[in-house]
């Protein structure tokens, strides 16, 4: 009733503060949801996912309540994931936190969607860039400028079952590191019969590029040139030593000839694939097969094909998009300090720990999977930090997806992998 | 006065549709024309290219990989849903007892949303678990990679595409099968034509018109396919199936390469417009 006494210029100048202090809040809420508490989008689902839910519930619970932080997480699907960020980038409605795969830094750093981290306020968040592995935070910068901060790494590694080795006569607790001792095992499993699979790498997705990278990696340092505008010299020598054995595989009958796409895992587990090229993220799927379906698993690290070991890896990476306060960015900060600090929770999820305090830990050295991945970071090669990698892994990708599908054969895909990468490279 | 108000009326009318063109078509036509000519990124404009992003993709296989795939999508599609809507049309135009509910039931699909449709069809395709490989087998007939075989994945797109929309072409074909006058069939069987005779000498050639207007519809259903696309192969495989609209969301979202995406919703926009017109120029010297 009190209104209604209220003069007409009064209730205009009560109805334009609204308006405006509506229009303050939305834009001082950007970023952050209110005083320290700070929006996380993450890329992580699945277990993954559940993981880092309650990973961000204790902090918001304990530590964070302590320091006056609140996580406000929200998960979004990995195939939506970059798309959903760069709109909310573009609407200046970024979240104050996100994680990406390290191969998206360059990408989000060349668009200016990123703020750097500054040495200073690394320090005052008591983050040391000595306490991590130097190839996963090199992964995190760009032109000179630190975007990321690692949270794991995931190198390629190869899962084996225990259970054929042993039927197979072979020693279960020697899997392959050698290309031919893997042709050899894949061979004796093979000989199983029943349909059993000796060895199955991937022949469609981001596994083919990730394990032609590897084998290339064990020859070669890099596949393209010194200045980054074409394939190495080498490139058609080596990509084809690579290429050829992995047709080998298919060629001697122990490998598939079609992509077994999602059945893989269940046939691995089903005592039906003896070895698996995959990645320590797929670790849950098998712990769970284990605990449920007695599965008997091994892992071990990526084996060498060329002439030193080498393994593709990539890490996850924390940003801090563009705009973010710097209240935010401290609060961000502070939650980024402490998942390192818990990193063994994290790395139980299937992750290699990119923080040397983390992997020298006790706890840490009790994960036998985990462990036994970890020795592979000495070779861990990370794509380059540059733009255009993402597309060059699209047209490998996809040369390589038909040289699986047998529509070339060696040579006409080392021809086209080579014309492809020119042409991103070029563009 | 009088006269000014019964001129004006008909602008009023159409006054708000017109409006709205103009905010949510008209607007973001000039709008893409305009961000098609500048390096555009996440965050605006980088600077002004003007026909660089065109002539940047007339330069690139990939794009015309992608236009050459739209092509054969419509080639695939356009005849497809021609046929099957105009046989639907006719066999739902007859008068039988409960008929209304078929067309609801062809019509549903409609209502489907693209991305439901694409997931429960990526499982039917699907190639040791799916229903179309069982069916096969039950007919012993060999399996098919539906959605890895880049002969195929084409047509399995083609084919939920048909799924989704063959109800509303059966729609619009009944109402024109609806205005043609009952006395020419009954002339045409007086006069001892067959049923087949006189769909090919009345029923067609009377639903020419709306046959057209079929056939554009689909023509820019066409090239306007991305959904499916998106989530029953991403492009893939090899990217056989990576359609125009695709490689536009490729550019914008995760290249981030605006412009270029613009761009090429632009062509878009201009190849649908010319085959519209020609096919309206077509059908009406005929």
């Amino acid at each position: 009733m009190a209104n209604m006494h209220l003069s007409r210029k009064s209730r205009l100048g009560w109805l334009r503060t609204a308006f405006f202090g509506t229009i303050a809040a939305t834009c001082l809420t950007a970023g952050t949801a209110s005083a320290g508490s700070i929006e996380f989008w993450t890329l992580f689902s699945g277990p993954d996912g559940t993981a880092i839910d309650q990973l961000v519930k204790t902090f918001n619970a304990g530590d964070g309540k302590a320091a006056n932080v609140e996580v406000k997480l929200l998960i979004i699907p990995w195939d939506d994931f970059n798309t959903k960020l760069s709109v909310a980038m573009a609407s200046r409605k970024a979240p104050a936190l996100t994680v990406v795969n390290s191969d998206q830094v360059p990408v989000y750093a060349n668009q200016g969607a990123l703020d750097p981290f500054t040495p200073e306020e690394l320090a005052a968040a008591g983050i040391d860039q000595k306490d991590y592995v130097p190839k996963a935070w090199d992964a995190g910068s760009f032109d000179g400028k630190q975007f990321g901060v690692p949270i794991s790494i995931f190198p390629r590694s190869i899962y084996y079952n225990k259970d054929l080795f042993e039927k197979a006569g072979l020693d279960p607790s020697k899997p392959p590191a050698t290309y031919d001792e893997l042709m050899a095992d894949a061979k004796a499993i093979s000989g199983l019969g029943d349909g059993t699979i000796g060895l199955y790498h991937q022949l469609a997705g981001s596994g083919t590029f990730r394990n032609f990278y590897s084998i290339y990696w064990q020859y070669e340092d890099s596949i393209f040139n010194a200045d980054m505008t074409d394939v190495s010299p080498n490139f058609t020598q080596t990509a084809t030593k690579v290429l050829t054995q992995l047709k080998s595989f298919a060629d001697a009958g122990v490998s598939p000839t079609k992509d077994l796409g999602p059945d893989a895992t269940k046939l691995f587990a089903q005592n039906k694939i003896g070895i698996a090229v995959m990645q320590i993220t797929d670790l849950p799927v098998y712990q769970a097969a284990a605990k449920d379906l007695g599965l008997n698993y091994g892992i071990a690290g990526f084996p060498t094909f060329g002439d030193h070991p080498a393994v593709f890896a990539m890490a996850h990476e924390f940003l801090i998009p563009r705009g973010t306060s710097k209240e935010a960015r401290a609060d961000a900060l502070t939650f980024i300090k402490w998942i390192g600090a818990h990193g063994v929770e994290w790395a139980k999820t299937g992750k290699v720990s990119p923080q040397y305090s983390v992997i020298n830990s006790d706890a840490y050295k009790a994960l036998p999977e985990q462990s036994i991945v970890t020795a592979s970071i000495e070779t861990a090669h990370f794509p380059p930090s540059i733009v255009k990698q993402p597309a060059v892994d699209k047209v490998v990708q996809q040369a390589l997806e038909e040289f699986y599908a047998g529509r070339t054969d060696v040579d006409q895909a080392v021809a086209k992998l080579a014309d492809s990468i020119k042409g991103v490279l070029s563009k | 006065m009088s006269t000014l108000r019964s001129r004006l009326f008909p602008f009023l009318m159409v006054g708000p549709y017109l409006v709205m063109f103009a905010i949510f078509l008209g607007y973001p036509i000039v709008r893409a024309v305009y961000i098609s000519l500048f390096d555009w990124g996440i965050f605006g404009p980088n600077g002004f290219v003007g026909l660089g992003n065109y002539s940047d993709l007339f330069g690139d296989t990939r794009f015309w990989n992608s236009f050459f795939t739209t092509a054969r999508f419509a080639l695939i599609f356009v005849p497809m849903i021609m046929v099957v809507s105009v046989l639907l049309a006719v066999l739902l135009h007859r008068k039988l007892p409960g008929i209304a509910i078929f067309r609801t039931a062809f019509f549903f699909p409609l209502v489907v949303n693209v991305a439901v449709a694409s997931i429960a069809f990526k499982w039917l395709f699907e190639p040791r678990a799916g229903t179309i490989n069982q069916i096969l087998r039950l007919l012993h007939l060999p399996d098919q990679a539906w959605l890895s075989e880049p002969g195929w994945a084409l047509v399995a797109i083609a084919l939920i595409t048909l799924w989704i929309n063959v109800g509303f072409m059966v729609i619009i074909l009944l109402a024109g099968l609806e205005n043609i006058p009952d006395d020419l069939y009954e002339a045409a069987t007086l006069d001892g034509s067959s049923p087949a005779q006189s769909f090919f000498n009345i029923t067609l050639p009377l639903l020419k018109p709306i046959m057209l207007i079929v056939m554009i519809l689909s023509l820019i259903q066409a090239f306007q396919v991305f959904g499916e696309v998106l989530i029953m192969t991403q492009g893939g495989p090899f990217g056989s199936t990576e359609v125009m609209t695709m490689l536009l969301y490729e550019e914008g979202f995760r290249n981030f390469a605006i412009g270029k995406a613009a761009a090429i919703g632009v062509i878009i926009t201009i190849i649908i417009a010319a085959l519209s017109l020609v096919q309206f120029r077509v059908f009406r010297q005929r």
